[in-house]
């Protein structure tokens, strides 16, 4: 598999402070990585350099061996609020990244809504956000994602706000979508099963100054069904990611 | 679909009904009018009754309508000075701070002065025409408009801003799609309050800047005349005014803002798989 995207050494800083130190990470194509860490890490900080939002202190950032660092337009970014605009329509938001733009074509207006009928928003196409419970409007700000059409998507804790039943069946759809359409998933969460059901990858981050701890890679067949979170590989890979959280150089009673 | 539009016709019919509540309020004030005239004895010359003053109308009805139309164009001219540049210089202010904290003090004190001060001092440098008058009344619109809209602009998360400049949009596309409707609700509130507030600037604008044939006009000449009813027949009238002005604010506000009363959004904006093929929703996605 080819390289889709490097991070070269990119950090941030704050008034001289490291908000993330200089970090590296490549990702390659059609791979889901999942990124965990306690508050104030900068897993969302290395989220906006990548999308282009902010500029780093230093470092590069590759899509495809192009260097789109301070480039926005090159990645789908979902952040941790889902942030549909409550004047428009649940098609008028999925395709917003396409209206901020340009005018939406006849294919991309059929594609955004054959879209939604397939996951299951066909029936509020034309329904205010208001209207629509917190798992839908998770999945329509997944759609714009989507609809937005870049190889490379930023995560950013999108099922957060969702409770366990919701969350599991957001997941599995996840899954789905990504095995359908083969893009490049860099996902955020606080939950480590959710980070080790879903990587390929996990990426494990800690503060002061934020850096990447370490990268464990999930070796559990795909698909992956809802019976591997008892077993033993995925509880051995829990507790190792939970003891790298957990593990404060302050403490030293700890194990 | 078809099931979705029953489901926005029953969210319509209520709105039709409403009408019969500001109809039932404001009889029941005429009564409340009319019956403490009768209980207090109060005499005409203090408070005509609502019988008389409507008789005063129709007896004047030519010189009242023809100030009705007089101050009435006052009243919509300064209003949409008032409030399209109060719209657009918060647009400035809000895209440039320097012009923000410039700005700022200055209009607060600009609303500091009282606007009688500001109307002689107009009338210095405008003279007696209408020019002075449309600048009293859109100073009394212009502040409300302005703070409103620039609170509008500033509600817009900052997350919102940063994912549109991620999706690569420019500053036009991002300003029209989400900041623009932001500001909606703020400045149809703004121009409801001061649908009634400008009704006052015309009148005190016809008092400043005295001239022939408006309203205001009328009633001054009435009451130093101690014609109670025919003052009151001012007043009615002025109160249609700004009965007027915020219905037809409250119109095109419900016009604006679908979403804070419906489920579903307007039909023209509607996708169907029959729409796709023509050209009308290529737009609506634009919206
Ligand atoms: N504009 C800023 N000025 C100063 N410090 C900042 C700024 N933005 C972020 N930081 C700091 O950078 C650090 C990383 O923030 P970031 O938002 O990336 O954390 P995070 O890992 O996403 O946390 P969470 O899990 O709570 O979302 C934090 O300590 C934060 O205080
Ligand atoms: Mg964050």
């Amino acid at each position: 598999m080819s390289h889709k995207l490097n991070i070269e050494n990119v950090s941030k800083q704050y008034a001289g402070t490291y908000a993330l130190a200089p970090t590296n990470l490549t990702v390659s194509d059609g791979e889901f990585i999942t990124i965990v860490g306690p508050s104030g890490c900068g897993k969302s900080t290395l989220f906006n350099i990548i999308s282009g939002v902010l500029n780093p202190t230093e470092g590069d950032v590759l899509i495809d061996e192009k260097d789109v660092t301070n480039a926005p337009g090159h990645v789908g970014y979902m952040m941790q609020k889902d942030l549909l605009l409550p004047w428009k329509s649940t098609f008028e938001n999925i395709l917003l990244g396409i209206s901020l733009t340009r005018k939406a074509s006849k294919e991309e207006q059929e594609r955004a809504a054959t879209l939604a009928e397939r996951y299951g928003l066909g029936t509020f196409l034309n329904n205010f956000p208001h209207t629509m419970s917190g798992g839908m409007r998770q999945r329509a700000a997944f759609l714009r994602t989507l609809m937005f059409n870049k190889d490379v998507l930023l995560l950013d804790e999108p099922f957060g706000a969702l409770d366990s039943q919701t969350r599991f069946s957001m997941q599995q759809w996840l899954l789905d979508v990504w095995s359908e359409q083969r893009r490049t998933i860099l996902f955020i969460t606080h939950d480590v099963e959710e980070a080790v059901f879903l990587a390929d990858r996990v990426v494990v981050m800690s503060p002061r100054p934020g850096r990447i701890e370490e990268i464990i890679p999930i070796e559990i067949e795909r698909p992956r069904e809802r019976g591997i979170l008892t077993s033993e590989a995925f509880i051995a890979y829990k507790r190792q990611i939970l003891d790298l959280i957990y593990t404060d150089p302050d403490r030293s009673d700890h194990e | 679909m078809s099931d979705m539009s029953q489901t926005t016709s029953r969210e319509d019919r209520p709105e039709k009904s409403k009408f019969i509540y500001p109809v039932i309020s404001i009889g029941a004030l005429f009564l409340l009018w009319w019956a403490a005239i009768k209980v207090f004895s109060i005499p005409a010359y203090v408070l005509p009754t609502p019988e008389a003053t409507f008789a005063a109308i129709i007896e004047d009805w030519p010189e009242l309508w023809s100030g009705f139309l007089v101050t009435g164009q006052v009243f919509l001219f300064g209003f949409i000075i008032g409030s399209v540049s109060g719209f657009l210089l918060a647009i400035c202010m809000a895209n440039s701070k320097l012009l923000n904290r410039l700005l700022y003090p200055i209009m607060i004190v600009s609303q500091a002065i009282p606007v009688i001060a500001i109307g002689a001092a107009l009338v210095i440098w405008l003279g007696f025409g209408i020019a002075p008058k449309l600048v009293i009344v859109a100073l009394v619109v212009f502040f409300p408009v302005l703070v409103n809209v620039l609170d509008g602009l500033n509600t817009v998360d900052k997350d919102m801003l940063d994912l549109t400049k991620a999706m690569g949009a420019s500053w036009f596309m991002t300003f029209k799609q989400v900041q623009l409707p932001a500001t909606y609700v703020p400045l149809f509130s703004a121009l409801k309050m001061s649908a009634t507030f400008s009704v006052t600037g015309a009148v005190l604008a016809e008092q400043t800047a005295s001239s022939q044939g408006g309203l205001g006009q009328y009633m001054m000449a009435q009451a130093s005349r101690l014609n109670t009813q025919g003052t009151f027949a001012a007043i009615i009238l002025f109160a249609a005014m700004g009965l007027i002005a915020f219905f037809l604010v409250s119109i095109w506000e419900k016009a604006s803002t679908p979403w804070r009363r419906k489920a579903i959004v307007p039909t023209r904006r509607r996708f169907t798989a029959a729409h796709a093929t023509s050209a009308s929703t290529s737009s609506a996605a634009q919206r």
